[in-house]
């Protein structure tokens, strides 16, 4: 319920403060969004498998975020676009993650 | 997703009140990111959206215009470039031709000393039978033969040069000239000579006169020095030039 309660808040936040993310930040903001999706589907598996855990949750979304980031960042200064790695490496992650949740939920 | 978690309110809640709250922070700052880089791309696509077709078009044809008038502006500093380098050999090439224009008139109006092969014709006149009218004749056959400057006894004649005659001496331009003369002229020295020597000439009129001596020598290297006192004009203008 907190969960729920934070993501409508920080999105509340966003709509009334109306940030601006210039053109080269945009790129790590979408690496960071697209961390939080899987930590989030990371973290309804894991609470439909009974392993969930706040501190794990949290340090997860953090580090994956963190570390796409770095990546991201490592990959323009060697002038690498690692982007499309971690884009690929997340959205197998959350298909996975997706496959296991509809197991769990339809017992497929 | 919502649903799952709150579902599992109940079990989270014995545990300490931290835990939720990270996630709910956690959480709440991956909507805060989701909807700021929604807004944002958002807004940069609509700026693009906004141009309709005529806008563009428009944006389109001012860009091509200005690449035009840039280009049309290089060609016309090239061109500007060129004419300046012209004009500039132009005007060095009438720099030197001036330049070479004025050391002739130097040389022929005495303003500066001189050098050159020539002719000295020395007149020995113990008696001074010699009269300016003489030096004039001698001076006059030098000219006409080609003489390009002319001294005597180390003075230089000039083009408003004069002699006259006082109490039985020759001056020239106010200095008085002593026997014997000593007449050098720079040019061909053969034409010189001839020049001098025709019959009936300065030569002629010299020896017939009484107790008078000439002897001329071929020198390869004269020095004449310029006059002591340039010629001033106080009258005279030249067309064109201030007054």
């Amino acid at each position: 319920m907190l969960a729920l309660l934070g993501l409508l808040v920080g999105a509340l936040i966003a709509i009334v403060v109306h940030p601006t993310v210039s053109q080269e930040l945009s790129r790590y903001v979408t690496l960071g969004v697209v961390a939080a999706i899987d930590s989030s589907l990371g973290g309804m598996r894991a609470y439909l498998e009974h392993t969930f855990n706040d501190r794990v949750f949290v340090l997860a979304f953090v580090s994956n975020a963190a570390v796409a980031i770095a990546l991201v960042w490592v990959g323009d200064q060697l002038n690498a676009d690692l982007t499309t790695a971690i884009v690929v490496v997340f959205g197998v992650r959350i298909f996975q993650n997706v496959a296991a949740i509809r197991r769990r939920v339809f017992g497929g | 997703m919502a649903l799952a978690w709150r579902a599992g309110w109940g079990l989270r809640a014995r545990r300490a009140i931290t835990g939720p709250l990270l996630v709910a922070a956690v959480t709440g700052f991956a909507g805060f990111l989701v909807v700021s880089q929604i807004r944002g791309t958002q807004g940069f696509r609509q700026r693009l959206q906004a141009e309709n077709e005529g806008d563009l078009t428009r944006i389109l044809a001012s860009l091509t215009t200005e690449a035009d008038s840039l280009r049309d502006e290089v060609s016309s500093l090239k061109l500007q470039v060129l004419t300046l380098q012209t004009s500039s050999q132009r005007d060095a090439s009438a720099t030197a031709a001036a330049d070479e224009q004025r050391r002739a008139l130097e040389v022929l109006s005495g303003t500066v000393p001189v050098t050159g092969h020539g002719i000295t014709l020395t007149i020995d006149d113990p008696d001074g039978a010699g009269t300016y009218d003489t030096m004039i004749d001698i001076v006059q056959e030098l000219r006409d033969a080609g003489a390009e400057a002319v001294a005597i006894n180390d003075i230089r004649v000039g083009v408003a040069s004069s002699f006259a005659g006082r109490d039985g001496k020759v001056f020239l331009d106010d200095s008085a000239l002593s026997p014997p003369f000593r007449v050098s002229a720079i040019g061909q020295g053969a034409t010189l000579e001839g020049g001098l020597k025709i019959p009936g000439g300065a030569i002629d009129s010299l020896t017939s006169l009484r107790g008078v001596q000439t002897t001329v020598l071929r020198t390869a290297k004269l020095l004449l020095p310029a006059l002591t006192r340039p010629p001033t004009f106080r009258v005279a203008r030249p067309v064109g030039s201030a007054p």
